[in-house]
């Protein structure tokens, strides 16, 4: 793992790398390097299997993350390599001239996420979801609760009771019934009290 | 490498050509008269199970349908919490006392998968799930249904996906 | 003016759609393919019929309400699923050394008897898919009485849900290892029969043998694995290149054929058929006979994992299944990703072997890359 860091490193520039297992690395770059990385990868190295390419949603800090894993089939070593491209701009270079299955990936990405993935065919095609007219729905701000409750009817008859509110209403109604326990003793006491003594 | 395949490979056939040699391919009579070999096995016992005599009894662990103790459950709501569905609502059933919120599950058969979470998270070992899988009704509200209050017949059943005491007791033990 | 040879082309081709529910497709997909008399000339597959969300549902599920949905990603095989979710978890939470031994020999014992019986249904799906009727229901008749082990192991027949964060549900119950010896020697006592009625059928072998071929540069310009790039005389095998489990301590040999036909991958998936009741009867002899089954961990509401990214794969029968899983230090998981193995070779795998086939060539085919559409769309 170090010596392929190592030349990375000097061929590309890393913003980050760490290993997560003795078969299996990860190195951060820049969104612009993606193609080149991947493309010296496969030609120039053993790294020739593109295993999974996958992406992640950074709802907080506005950001998509692409990685792609690339194996090495004969040392059976595999590297993650991440990108971060931004949200709103959702857009990537593809990969589909080096691995053509990568254009499954691209065309499920693009109506899951909504990244677009220029000169890729079968963008905008149609992969898992049909006539969907929402946003994409792998986002972490599409709700799921509440697109169901636009779209579809519930059977009617589910009625939830929370056990706290149970529990805090009957505590609370002990604490009134003891005052007043409490109020009715201290009234008797004090019609009991003896006068005082002259 | 474009994804649609190139006229040549299409015309060269990439399905058409063959790594076997003609030997390794060749079909003689042998392979037209070795099949015939399965009528032999005409003569043993089959194995299909003859169901309108016998329904087939589940194993000792099933998973099936919810049995409670109401008298041990106390209303806690850890099934409910640990739904992954969100089948079991929680209903008022008994009196509330200081130890006992007086609410008991209720089970939503339209959602529930029988994975056992609840069984295995409830605080007081009183929910499990029986060893009956077989449950035929034409009125669908009924698949939901409050175990131990409403009666059913597998109440009584013993087997079934039962919560596990600790392993430190059978151990002690 | 469009040239007189594309209007020609245009009324000689016929476009047809292989529906999803087709005896040939092996599962719930559609094919769509322009034929020219007999000959496919090109196609497309379409899959969403059974698109369950499964990776948005997993989002907003704390960890232990996850793992009841994950053995759903494949139905004939649902303990990898398991296996792979339990193992991710463990390791970003940093307990896998933690895992009892037991633990690790009863959850390799059912790997591999999902992996025996699914590779039963298999190769009897991929004789169905040539036209013979008499070993498929033999061979799914078979695989019931693996279901029938597991049923009495976990509860259930096919969604086992048994494999959790720590180790496994329940210990093995009195008696089991008999009973699956039993269950080994039943199915091979039937075996070779159902040999004959297969491999040593005469249409069995006029119709698979150089049909389907897949040129051996294709295994490394496509990430193929499994069956598939082992028929080709390529050795890789998960469980030999990255072990897992308890398989570096069990002895088997990586089965490989010649041939990158239909007839090399039924016959790899055969052999390893042998090589899982082999392998089973090798773990019964070598499990610890008792020990804890589990380990702690966190609080079943509460539990919180730190952040981190992984990939954990294991060797399912049809090949490199994979989970891509980060978390975020909360009580969910980020992102969920399943690779699943028919993903490359359901889609851009049988497109490319399309054109040239004969139209009923196309469901042994895909019988013999074992398309899987639950795992394509999740």
């Amino acid at each position: 793992m170090e010596k392929i860091v190592n030349e990375l490193e000097s061929r590309f520039g890393l913003l980050s790398h760490r290993e997560q297992r003795a078969d299996l690395g990860e190195v951060c770059i820049r969104a612009e390097k993606t193609v080149n990385v991947l493309e010296w990868l496969k030609n120039h190295t053993g790294y020739v299997h593109l295993t999974h390419f996958s992406v992640v949603d950074w709802l907080e800090e506005n950001e998509f993350q692409l990685t792609y894993l690339v194996t090495d089939p004969d040392a059976h070593h595999t590297l993650m390599v991440s990108a971060r491209i931004d949200r709103e701009k959702a857009e990537a270079e593809s990969i589909h001239a080096l691995w053509p299955e990568a254009v499954t990936y691209e065309q499920e990405f693009n109506e899951m996420y909504g990244i677009a993935f220029p000169g890729s065919p079968r963008q905008g095609v149609e992969f898992l979801l049909e006539g969907w007219n929402a946003m994409p729905p792998m986002r972490r701000d599409f709700d799921t609760v509440e697109y169901c409750n636009e779209t579809y009817e519930f059977r009617p008859g589910r009625v939830h009771v929370d056990p706290k509110e149970v529990r805090m209403k009957f505590q609370a109604e002990q604490k009134r019934l003891a005052e007043e326990q409490k109020q009715r003793e201290e009234a008797t006491a004090n019609s009991n009290e003896p006068e005082p003594q002259p | 490498m474009s994804y649609i395949p190139t006229a040549e490979e299409r015309e060269s056939g990439a399905c058409r050509l063959s790594y076997r040699t003609r030997e390794e391919e060749r079909v003689g009579l042998k392979h037209v008269l070795k099949p015939f070999s399965a009528w032999l096995k005409a003569f043993s016992a089959p194995y299909t199970v003859p169901i309108q005599e016998t329904l087939r009894q589940a194993s000792d662990n099933y998973r099936g349908w919810h049995v409670n103790q109401i008298d041990a459950c106390t209303g806690c709501g850890n099934c409910a919490d640990i739904c992954m569905n969100v089948a079991i609502d929680m209903v008022p059933v008994v009196e509330t006392t200081k130890k006992d919120t007086g609410l008991r599950p209720r089970i939503d058969y339209g959602r529930c998968c029988w994975c056992g979470l609840c069984v295995d998270i409830c605080a007081t070992g009183s929910l499990g799930l029986s060893d009956s899988y077989v449950w035929i009704d034409s009125d669908a509200d009924s698949f939901r249904y409050t175990p131990g209050q409403d009666a059913k017949p597998w109440d009584e059943s013993q087997r079934g996906w039962r919560k596990q005491r600790k392993q430190k007791a059978k151990e002690a033990a | 003016m469009t040239p007189p040879s594309e209007t020609m082309q245009a009324s000689k081709e016929v476009q047809l759609w292989v529906g999803p529910q087709h005896p040939g497709i092996p599962g719930n997909m559609s094919m769509q393919i322009w034929v020219e008399g007999d000959t496919i000339k090109r196609g497309i597959t379409h899959v969403g019929y059974l698109h369950r969300a499964f990776e948005k549902l997993i989002e907003r599920r704390n960890f232990y309400q996850t793992f009841p949905l994950v053995c759903r990603i494949c139905v004939p095989e649902p303990d990898t699923n398991e296996y792979l979710l339990a193992a991710a978890i463990e390791e970003l939470a940093g307990i896998s050394d933690q895992i009892p031994e037991r633990a690790q020999w009863i959850r390799t014992l059912v790997m591999e008897l999902s992996r025996l019986g699914a590779l039963l249904m298999v190769v009897g799906g991929q004789a169905g898919g040539v036209g013979l009727g008499a070993a498929p229901n033999w061979m799914v008749a078979l695989r019931d009485y693996v279901l029938d082990l597991f049923e009495e192991l976990t509860g259930g027949r096919v969604y086992h849900m048994y494999i959790i964060y720590g180790g496994v549900r329940r210990d093995l119950p009195e008696g089991f290892e008999a009973r699956v010896e039993e269950v080994l020697e039943k199915i091979e006592e039937r075996l070779p029969t159902i040999d004959n009625l297969i491999f040593e059928s005469a249409v069995f072998r006029k119709r698979t043998m150089g049909v389907g071929v897949i040129p051996k540069e294709w295994a490394d310009q496509t990430a193929l694995t499994g069956p598939v790039v082992r028929g080709m005389g390529i050795p890789r095998d998960v469980r030999k290149d990255y072990p897992y489990l308890k398989y570096p301590e069990l002895d088997f040999d990586v089965v490989t054929e010649d041939g990158s036909d239909i007839y090399a991958r039924a016959l790899v998936r055969r052999r390893e058929i042998d090589q899982a009741i082999d392998l089973i009867r090798q773990i019964l002899a070598k499990m610890p006979k008792d020990g804890p089954v589990s380990t702690r961990t966190g609080n079943m509401l509460r539990w919180q994992v730190p952040a981190g990214q992984t990939y954990v794969r294991a060797e399912a029968t049809r090949g490199e299944f994979g989970y891509f899983i980060v978390t975020d230090g909360t009580d969910k998981i980020r992102r969920f990703h399943v690779r699943g193995p028919s993903y490359v070779h359901g889609v851009s795998l049988l497109e490319r072997m399309l054109p040239g086939l004969n139209i009923s060539d196309m469901y042994p085919l895909m019988g013999s890359l074992q398309v899987c559409p639950p795992e394509i769309e999740r």
